[in-house]
């Protein structure tokens, strides 16, 4: 049994260090998120209220949902992977991409991850559109101030794959005037106007409405968005965090991440009316 | 393993099997089954950045037409010479789909596939064979921009020359769903090409 963490190694690992400006930043963000998220303040313990589960930022309002239990540490997924490697108290690891957690896995570090859920990204701008960004060509004209995540988070990992297959990097690039460690920050900085605009998960941008204007990009140059999850190797309660696993993939848990706008695995079969449908008759 | 898909196999003695990939197959099945044109990997040598952009662009447009086809042959509202040509289009636009992804193949990427986009139409889009004519000539229209535009930039000689064959070929499909339309079956000397920005707003519209 793994001994009983001091509070010191608490603070240390739980939460990912950030800056006091951007602590405030995240926090107006997440009473933002939270104000209309339906999430109980006083929710109801479950069963896996014992373990940690660490988990993209893109994942911080839809998880609590699923379950309320567990406590979560949500940043960026490298963040979380190097906490992990440096023995950090994790049971579950929740990726936005299959990369990290493929690694862990090659380290011995995690079990086999599964994948949970597919994501797409999208362009938001400040409700006010400052820039008159109508698509994610008008991200080049000069003047325009870009905010990204760094190309070690995933959703930065994504934005350059999106740049380069645009053949828009070197113009988009040029604009940009900050790199976050998380898409969060990335959606704060936006929504409180601080840039023109910025590329986040179309999930992220569903948590902030009113506060920003969201501009597809074009469906040909969408990266494949998938997440992956695994139970910590060294995690002391593995049926527990196996547990959670099995309810995110679960037909509740995977309802939960469509009612937050995340997507199937697989691609359902759409069906094309062919003739129209008739109005119910009047009884 | 599916035999490809081809022309001579939907119209002559496998007509049977061809018209059931058509019929029953989803816009994944057709493309499997259609005939892998490829581009000569010896001639084709390096395909930059701008071209590769414009390529997966084109894609896109293939995978919207294929989508599209497929779920015009299988509303079974369109008869004879227009079943026809819907069909025979959708077998062209799986061959154009499978060299274009051969491209982006020889640069050692994935292409976009049909399970990575959700389309959408137009409410209605398939309630009469004139809607889905209709639609046809839209999309078809919009093929024909982003080609011509694509055309003109594309620096790779191998890829440009086989991007003005498939201009030609949007083009007949273009003319010939005018003319089921009842509509001249061309207009314009000089057409006008779709940028890169254009085409991409255009197809915008059909993706969910």
């Amino acid at each position: 049994m793994r001994s009983p963490r001091t509070r010191a190694e608490r603070r240390r690992i739980e939460l990912p260090r950030r800056r006091p400006r951007r602590l405030a930043l995240a926090a107006s963000l997440a009473a933002l998120a939270f104000a209309g998220s339906g999430i109980a303040a006083t929710a109801p313990a479950s069963a896996l209220s014992g373990i940690t589960v660490y988990a993209a930022a893109s994942l911080t309002n839809v998880f609590p949902a699923i379950d309320p239990g567990p406590k979560y540490s949500f940043a960026g997924s490298n963040t979380l992977a190097a906490q992990i490697t440096l023995g950090a108290p994790a049971d579950v690891f929740a990726s936005a991409n299959t990369a990290i957690p493929a690694q862990l896995y090659a380290k011995g570090l995690v079990e086999q991850p599964v994948n949970f859920t597919r994501n797409t990204l999208v362009i938001v701008v400040p409700k006010a559109n400052p820039a008159g960004i109508k698509s994610i060509y008008d991200l080049t004209k000069p003047g325009v101030s870009i905010d990204i995540a760094n190309s070690g988070v995933p959703v930065g990992s994504y934005t350059l794959q999106i740049l380069n297959q645009m053949n828009l990097a070197k113009g988009v690039l040029a604009n940009v005037v900050s790199q976050e460690t998380d898409v969060r920050f990335v959606l704060s900085k936006v929504a409180l106007g601080q840039v023109d605009a910025g590329f986040v998960y179309s999930t992220d941008a569903q948590t902030v409405p009113g506060q920003v204007t969201v501009i597809p990009v074009p469906a040909w140059a969408q990266p494949k968005v998938t997440y992956a999850m695994a139970v910590v190797k060294n995690s002391p309660n593995q049926a527990a965090a196996q547990a959670f696993i099995n309810e995110v993939l679960s037909k509740a848990g995977q309802a939960k991440l469509l009612s937050y706008g995340f997507l199937p695995l697989t691609k359902p079969k759409e069906t094309i009316a062919t003739k129209p449908s008739k109005p119910k008759k009047k009884k | 393993m599916l035999e490809p898909l081809t022309r001579r196999r939907l119209f002559g003695s496998g007509a049977r099997g061809g018209a059931a990939v058509l019929l029953g197959g989803s816009a994944a099945g057709v493309l499997a089954a259609t005939a892998h044109a490829t581009p000569p990997a010896a001639a084709l040598g390096a395909v930059g950045a701008a071209d590769l952009a414009y390529v997966r662009m084109l894609i896109g447009a293939e995978l919207l037409l294929v989508d599209f086809y497929t779920e015009a042959v299988a509303s079974k509202r369109l008869r004879g010479r227009s079943l026809a040509d819907a069909r025979l289009a959708l077998i062209n636009e799986g061959e154009h789909y499978n060299y274009l992804a051969a491209v982006v193949g020889s640069t050692g990427a994935a292409a976009l596939t049909a399970a990575d986009v959700n389309f959408t139409y137009p409410n209605g889009a398939f309630f009469t064979a004139a809607s889905v004519t209709k639609l046809a000539g839209t999309l078809e229209q919009l093929a024909l921009g982003a080609y011509l535009g694509a055309a003109g930039n594309i620096a790779n000689p191998v890829v440009a020359a086989a991007v003005t064959q498939i201009t030609a070929n949007e083009a007949q499909h273009l003319a010939a769903f005018s003319l089921r339309a009842g509509q001249p079956a061309y207009h314009d000397a000089f057409p006008d090409p779709l940028t890169i920005e254009e085409a991409s707003d255009a197809l915008a519209a059909y993706t969910s």
